[in-house]
């Protein structure tokens, strides 16, 4: 007989799955944004610097 | 004198005659065909090796596992008596105890570009929903009855399409189909131009195959290729610490590429250090598959349902880029989603040639390289779940 509760177990293991590579993106696309910003600072900084 | 009796005719069986005509395929396609020749020459050759009656390079127990020594001494007087052969040593210490699988992994990091990945985060969702297939053959393997659940779970990992986390989860999980599933994973990679064209062409339109998306993507910055490996593994190893040796290796090969100051460990990683482990790796993958072990039928039914884990991984891949389409304005083109399913690069490749087609402006490969290095993270995530869930 076929154990559906095993099955909806390992089958939550995909929203799991799912749970933790949106975390993973949500922080990439977190670290992306800081990263560029201090690059874009930097940039503005140096542009400043050179005109005074 | 030596003799007849000392011949190996007169121990070959027509199993192993089968199996001897399938290294001849596999060695075929391999060489003729281009299919994945890497993995499927030394298959198919290690394949032969076994099947020579008599030849003693892998001898099994009368269950059909590898057989073993308790000690390291113990195994040098085995391998002089003929108790244990030649590729029994490279399994033991080198797959069984999952060496060589890390290892490979470690290289594959080195050889991993994950710019696509970083300039356009979403495609990590990609190669999340392209792991449904992993779930869809479980749930028909486990409901089949012929297959436990642990081994069901394995049969499964094939719709991850990676090599390096199949076998980890197999070895761990179901040893003795060990043979039978890393050659689907591995054949099925090879057919995936086959595979996946059908299935994108179902589910989608030609108005959707035809979406252009820009041929560049962001650049990406040195700092930003430095701190994705690091901030991937830690978190992804706090929320499941099973993935950690194959995230944990993934992450460490691609951080020596990534420094710019570790060129010479990264191109070492990336070159004879994986090349390597990867011969030993196939030959002794091909050295499980005696006609005892192989010609079974639950190799025809992993077979099959290798298949079907391919499809529904191309299919979670596609309905997880239409489902982020309904919230952008600029909307994607929905074939990126397929290359989540992480045969690199094949998949990607595939997505490629179809958008082309659809469109011959559009140039999707870098579009479609994402979710394809994503469905690499994917897959090791997936494999720690059922890892820390199974074992």
């Amino acid at each position: 007989m076929i154990d559906w509760g095993t099955i909806g177990k390992i089958w939550s293991a995909y929203g799991v799955n799912i749970l933790v590579l949106v975390i993973l993106l949500l922080i990439a696309w977190a670290v992306g944004i800081v990263v560029q910003r201090m690059a874009k600072t930097g940039k503005e900084d140096k542009g400043s610097s050179k005109k005074e | 004198m030596f003799g007849l009796y000392q011949m190996a005719f007169g121990s070959l069986t027509w199993g192993n005659i089968v199996m001897l005509i399938i290294a001849g395929v596999l060695i075929y396609l391999g060489i003729a065909k281009n299919f994945e020749p890497i993995l499927l020459v030394p298959i198919g050759f290690g394949i032969i090796l076994v099947n020579i009656p008599l030849g003693g390079l892998m001898i099994y127990t009368p269950d059909g596992f590898p057989a073993e020594s308790a000690t390291l001494g113990q195994l040098l007087q085995d391998i002089g008596s003929g108790k244990v052969g030649l590729l029994n040593v490279v399994y033991a210490y080198g797959i069984e105890t999952e060496i060589i699988p890390f290892l490979i992994f470690l290289g594959l990091g080195a050889l991993i570009d994950f710019s696509p990945t970083i300039a356009r985060p979403i495609s990590l969702f990609f190669g999340a929903t392209a792991q449904l297939g992993v779930f869809v053959a479980f749930m028909i393997a486990y409901a089949s009855g012929v297959f436990t659940i642990n081994e069901a779970a394995c049969v499964g990992i094939i719709g991850g399409s990676d090599g390096p986390p199949t076998i980890y989860l197999t070895v761990a999980l179901a040893p003795r189909l060990l043979g039978p599933i890393a050659l689907a994973a591995y054949s099925y990679m090879a057919l995936v131009p086959i595979i996946q064209p059908p299935i994108i062409r179902l589910l989608t339109t030609k108005k959707e195959r035809a979406i252009y998306m820009k041929p560049q993507v962001r650049r990406v910055s040195k700092l930003e290729l430095i701190l994705f490996p690091i901030v991937i593994f830690v978190v992804a190893a706090l929320f499941v610490p099973k993935s950690v040796p194959i995230i944990g290796m993934l992450m460490f090969g691609n951080l020596l590429r990534t420094t710019g100051v570790t060129d010479r460990l990264a191109q070492s990683a990336g070159s004879v250090f994986i090349d390597v482990l990867t011969f030993l790796l196939a030959v002794t993958v091909g050295g499980l598959m005696t006609a005892q072990v192989f010609l079974q039928l639950q190799t025809l039914i992993i077979l099959g349902l290798a298949a079907v884990a391919f499809i529904f991984s191309t299919i979670g891949g596609l309905l997880g880029a239409k489902l982020v389409n309904l919230f952008l304005k600029d909307k994607i083109n929905p074939m990126i989603g397929a290359a989540g399913v992480s045969a690199v690069p094949m998949a990607a490749r595939v997505v490629q040639k179809e958008g082309q087609k659809a469109n011959p402006r559009n140039f999707l490969l870098m579009h479609a390289m994402g979710p394809n290095m994503a469905g690499v993270i994917g897959t090791a995530v997936v494999t720690g779940i059922l890892y820390g869930m199974l074992k």
